[in-house]
């Protein structure tokens, strides 16, 4: 699956030796969490300038998708993501050119001189500016106590719809790697991490931003992966609090 | 936030294609179904049904993304040979042909069906439940992802993730917040759980799908709908128990509709052949669900008689209780309207027909009456409802309701009336703002505040009662009753009273009966207070204390 590499790992999480047996089920749940750690890195690029290198692999990774969906189906964000998934994968999907068009229209400069659906958490959950700066600073930080920075080479603030989404697939690969290799207090850890941050970020303006272009996306792009990612991110709550449920209950 | 639907019932043609598939293991030995005749049936009566008979289909479901690409069905309808099939399986097929499997209706034919007397029996009623299966799915809104809550299956297969649906998922409600009115203060659906998933935080209901058990109950005690349990909707539940009655499907008569509770364990206390093939079931996630319009519906729709048949074993307590408190009002409410107690049972013997008491009640004309749906629990269907059949019952329209029958009470009669102490209330509408449902409606003229009470949208919830800062004195009174004349009579003015004016601004300050109040209440105070607070508004109070000639403010 693509990557998008707009931020680095500021060190190795996850490596403490196990201890005891794995949790039961844990190799098919570190599957899951690798899935959808694939899925937010696809998110993540759709989100990011339609370059044409980068439109290329993103037509390829939803053929790849495509060619799985017997797998993805068993879930039940599968309906929005098919939509999303069809769109990039007719015969004649959208250009790199017309996605350009619409993403600069829609997040970059709108008709108004201001994007209608502006990529960032802050103008959405700050609207009147009432603290400038604070999510991103927020943000930030979490980054860094999740061991992670941004990449010097991503010209864009850490409240970056793309930003977010690379983040949480880190998450996802630290879980998958504490499924299989950590003792159980880590991986709660873990787990407990992934959920505050989905929850307290990018769960919390996902569904005001897919609203948004629910009005104003021509291209059906756009609106079809902000709902996909809005089902996803939905689902992903709902299925850390089951997994953090049954640890505890299994290790009471 | 809006919700993002996965599944809008798209149509063609208004017409919305339905798949039903049968198991073929449905025309092996023993069993007296008669397949091709079900096909030929479809084929003759509804030409949007395309029914496709499947090998294993309970067992090793294959092959349904091509075969419902190929039928174009937007819904489907599984005829199984068993109670246990393979639920991931099938949900993960539908996803693929861009289903949403929410919106599947099973109908276990090889319990209802096919170890009946006859082929022709056998046949005529498998006919019935799959045109009522039809009816719901086609009714079926769609889901939303907060509709489900995802679980890891108690046995988890050695196959890879790649090989199997890892998750299976329950359906859950999701609360309308367009319809919600949680912050005006009603937290009926809150007290209604009784597992403790719901809170209210902030004037927002929250759901906690963890402690959730799908019971529903919090569904129906809503009287604005504003609780959603896709599957079970007042509009699926009318297009079934519709069909499952309709004299044009199926010869067989008469009919009973006997409600079931999902949750019992694949027939356990039923054997099939102890069901009487005049009893059509109906299952709801739990039988608490249903409020007791729901089991007298189905008179009015031309059913026989209506059985009522819980889960005995592991229920929640107060569950199998509000059941019974259920069963027991329509018992009550029949025999005040003068119709047989009888024709609703718990735990009727279903081994019997059900009572053929021929027109006495089942009546077309009805029929057309009734509100559709006629199981919505908005307060003035419910109304709707109950006046119809009273008035089915009564030779002279009202008369025997008059007199002191012409208020049924009961503990757990769906509507409610509310009694106004026009002595001690001080009309400040504060039970207004309160109500849920709009039962209760202040009104300010000019000279006047007025309470005008409507007693069909009335659910006795006592939220009006809560708040009521006179409720010690007796302003307000809450009963769970049927008022027939106040439900006909619409909305009623219960108290009012003038408005005092600010003898500055001529500003309204209060009604009359609350300044008495507040005078009373400052009995001890300097008569100087007393004066400025009965004769200026707000505004002019400043003023008044240091000039009477002080200059005016902005009037309202």
């Amino acid at each position: 699956m693509m990557a998008t590499g707009h931020i680095r790992e500021l060190r190795n999480s996850g490596q403490e030796a196990p201890a005891g047996p794995p949790p039961q089920h844990a190799p098919e749940l570190a599957n899951l969490a690798r899935l959808r750690r694939a899925l937010y890195r696809f998110l993540g690029a759709v989100f990011l300038p339609p370059q044409e290198d980068r439109h290329a692999q993103l037509l390829e990774a939803a053929q790849a998708l495509r060619a799985e969906q017997e797998t993805l189906a068993g879930f039940h964000w599968y309906l929005p993501w098919r939509r999303l998934l069809d769109r990039l994968t007719t015969e004649d999907p959208p250009s790199a050119g017309e996605l350009a068009t619409a993403y600069v229209a829609l997040f970059i400069v709108g008709p108004s001189g201001r994007p209608s659906c502006p990529l960032y958490a802050s103008c959405y959950l700050d609207p009147e500016r009432s603290a400038t700066g604070w999510i991103p600073l927020l943000l930030e930080r979490e980054y860094r106590a999740g061991g992670v920075e941004l990449s010097p080479s991503l010209h864009e603030p850490p409240d970056h719809l793309a930003v977010e989404l690379e983040y949480t697939a880190v998450l996802c690969e630290r879980e998958a790697e504490a499924w299989e290799f950590a003792p159980v207090t880590a991986l709660r850890r873990v787990l407990r991490r992934e959920r505050r941050f989905i929850e307290r970020f990018l769960g919390s303006w996902l569904p005001l931003f897919a609203n948004q272009l629910v009005l104003y996306d021509t291209t059906g792009v756009y609106t079809a992966a902000a709902v996909a990612c809005d089902t996803l991110v939905r689902h992903d709550l709902d299925l850390l609090a089951l997994l953090l449920d049954t640890i505890d209950e299994v290790h009471r | 936030m809006s919700t993002q639907w996965l599944d809008h019932g798209t149509s063609v043609n208004g017409s919305v294609r339905v798949a039903v598939l049968l198991c073929d293991h449905l025309a092996s030995a023993g069993s007296q179904l008669d397949l091709p005749e079900l096909l030929r049936w479809f084929a003759e009566h509804d030409p949007d049904v395309v029914v496709h008979i499947l090998p294993r289909l309970c067992t090793r479901p294959q092959d349904l993304p091509d075969i419902l690409a190929e039928t174009g069905a937007c819904r489907v309808v599984l005829g199984l040979c068993r109670s246990q099939y393979e639920v991931g399986a099938i949900d993960t097929q539908l996803r693929q042909a861009g289903l949403d499997p929410v919106g599947l209706e099973t109908v276990d034919l090889g319990w209802s069906c096919a170890r009946l007397s006859s082929p022709e029996l056998a046949t005529g009623k498998a006919q019935i439940l799959l045109a009522a299966a039809v009816a719901k799915a086609r009714a079926y809104f769609g889901s939303s992802v907060e509709n489900v809550k995802p679980r890891l299956p108690t046995r988890f297969s050695r196959r890879s993730l790649l090989r199997l649906p890892l998750l299976t998922y329950e359906v859950v409600p999701s609360i309308s917040r367009d319809r919600c009115v949680a912050e005006r203060g009603c937290t009926l659906c809150v007290h209604a759980c009784p597992y403790g998933a719901l809170e209210s935080k902030n004037g927002v209901i929250r759901l906690d799908k963890a402690r959730c058990r799908s019971c529903s109950r919090c569904v129906t005690v809503c009287p604005r709908e504003a609780v959603l349990f896709p599957g079970y909707t007042a509009s699926q539940i009318d297009a079934q128990v519709r069909a499952l009655l309709d004299p044009r499907i199926g010869t067989l008569q008469p009919r009973g509709i006997l409600f079931m509770c999902a949750h019992m364990r694949a027939h356990s206390s039923v054997a099939p052949e102890s069901l009487h093939p005049g009893w059509m079931p109906l299952r709801l996630p739990c039988l608490a669900m249903a409020p007791p319009t729901w089991y007298l519906v189905p008179l009015g729709l031309g059913a026989s008689a209506v059985g009522v048949l819980p889960c005995s074993d592991d229920c929640h307590g107060t569950l199998t209780e509000v059941v019974r408190e259920h069963v027991q009002f329509c018992q009550d409410f029949l025999e005040a309207i003068g119709a047989p107690a009888d024709l609703i049972q718990y735990r009727p013997a279903i081994d019997r027909p059900p009572a053929d008491r021929g027109s006495s009640i089942g009546l077309t004309e009805l029929e057309d009456r009734l509100p559709q749906p006629a199981f919505s629990v908005q307060p003035r269907a419910v109304a709707a409802v109950l006046l119809d059949l009273a008035r089915r019952y009564s030779r002279d329209e009202w008369t025997p309701l008059a007199g002191d029958a012409s208020v049924f009470r009961h503990p757990a009669a769906p509507l409610g009336l509310v009694e106004i102490d026009e002595t001690t209330c001080t009309v400040c509408g504060l039970c207004a703002d309160a109500c849920p449902t709009g039962a209760l409606q202040f009104e300010t003229t000019a000279e006047q505040s007025l309470l005008r009470f409507e007693a069909s949208s009335c659910i006795a919830c006592g939220q009006c009662l809560s708040i009521c800062p006179e409720r010690a004195r007796g302003a307000i009174r809450v009963q769970r009753a049927i008022a027939w004349e106040r439900l006909r009579s619409g909305g009623q003015v219960v108290t009012r009273d003038l408005v005092a004016r600010c003898a500055r601004c001529g500003a309204p300050i209060a009604s009359g009966r609350m300044l008495d109040r507040i005078m009373a209440l400052l009995a001890d105070e300097p008569p100087g207070l007393q004066s400025t607070l009965s004769r200026y508004c707000t505004s002019c109070r400043v003023m008044a204390g240091s000039s009477e000639g002080g200059t005016r403010h902005a009037t309202r």
